[in-house]
């Protein structure tokens, strides 16, 4: 279809976006191994320093506690509240389906600022203190879409077929749903998790408004670069929280099958 | 391209763009990074009316206006097919 100079300008062109995405965050690998504590380029050695010194920084430390707790809490109740929603969504016919569907991708469309001073004027308004429980209800809100979005799309792949000859054989509902319809669904609830978790690690915005004393580790970065402390530490981190979220992401993307982990097909 | 591909392209195309747009809408972190003096986006002027001025009031004010935006843009994303290609 396409000519040979066509298909050789998309491939330079895809080869130029992806440098445009990706240089910036390879230079932050290198200015980690950094032996001279000024950002500049070439460096002028390798030194393995700031990863003991970030390792020995309290701060450091409990943001990435926190970060951890946050995320897995926040993961634990999106994938039970996004689950339930899904099987809601796809297995039940009822007045207001689709608004009700469109209701749980919205955290995602929303910007992040409503969904952060929203929840911090709620929690304000109730007399809620914030805390580490206000961070995981904030990132729960965007973390079910993923697991939600994921969920839904293998229901709607898979046969129908297979439940009913399963009820047919004499299954009951629960022998069923463990045996047939689980393992049908268990790559997609993986995924949908590792997506979730990458999303509340990274995660600034949202926690800007519903973390109180707390830092978390984007928090912490964020402070540091504006403050312009501890530059050094700030790319080792970064660093960690990239390769932390990259993983996740490329695992969820090969057990949905290619790159479009978190999308729902149009078939219904 | 422009008769075919092109109209079978949009909703996804749209659909895309949802969250593109809604992410540089609310977005003050890059702007406060690497966008230098006089950057004020909406989400720099609530934040600042949050965390620093403690302006909630306005900051929620203005916070509707994003509001507003996505619901605008997310009706004419709706007529475009978009939400099937979600």
């Amino acid at each position: 279809m396409e000519g040979r100079w066509t298909r050789l300008g998309l491939q330079l062109w895809a080869a130029l976006v992806l440098l445009f995405l990706f240089v910036p965050i390879l230079l932050i690998f290198f200015y980690a191994f950094n032996t001279s504590n000024i950002q500049s380029w070439p460096i002028p050695g390798l030194t393995l320093k700031w990863f003991s010194s970030t390792w020995e920084d309290p701060d450091v430390r409990t943001a990435l506690g926190l970060s951890l707790q946050a995320g897995l809490m926040a993961t634990a109740l999106a994938l039970i509240l996004g689950s339930c929603a899904a099987f809601a969504i796809h297995r039940l016919t009822f007045f207001g389906r689709e608004v009700v569907s469109l209701m749980f991708v919205l955290p995602l469309a929303l910007p992040g600022i409503i969904t952060g001073i929203s929840l911090n004027a709620f929690f304000s308004f109730n007399g809620i203190a914030l805390s580490i429980w206000t961070i995981v209800i904030g990132h729960t809100t965007f973390c079910i879409v993923v697991v939600y979005n994921n969920v839904l799309a293998r229901l709607r792949r898979t046969q129908g077929s297979l439940i009913e000859a399963a009820m047919d054989l004499g299954a009951n509902g629960f022998q069923t749903f463990r045996d047939v319809t689980l393992p049908l669904i268990s790559t997609s609830i993986v995924a949908g998790a590792m997506l979730a978790f990458a999303l509340s690690f990274d995660e600034v915005i949202v926690t800007t408004f519903t973390a109180g004393a707390q830092n978390t580790l984007p928090l912490w970065i964020f402070g540091a670069i504006r403050l312009g402390q501890r530059l050094p530490e700030v790319n080792v981190v970064v660093s960690f929280v990239i390769l932390v979220t990259i993983i996740p992401v490329v695992i969820a993307a090969r057990l949905t099958g290619g790159g479009g982990a978190s999308r729902v097909p149009a078939a219904k | 391209m422009r008769d075919i591909v092109l109209p079978l392209a949009l909703p996804g195309v749209a659909a895309g763009s949802i969250f593109t747009f809604s992410l540089t809408l609310g977005d003050y972190i890059t702007p406060i990074l690497v966008g230098g003096a006089g950057s004020s986006f909406i989400g720099n002027v609530v934040y600042a009316n949050v965390g620093i001025a403690n302006n909630i009031p306005f900051a929620a004010a203005l916070a509707t206006v994003p509001v507003a935006i996505m619901a605008v843009y997310l009706l004419i994303a709706q007529r475009l097919g978009a939400f099937e290609a979600l």
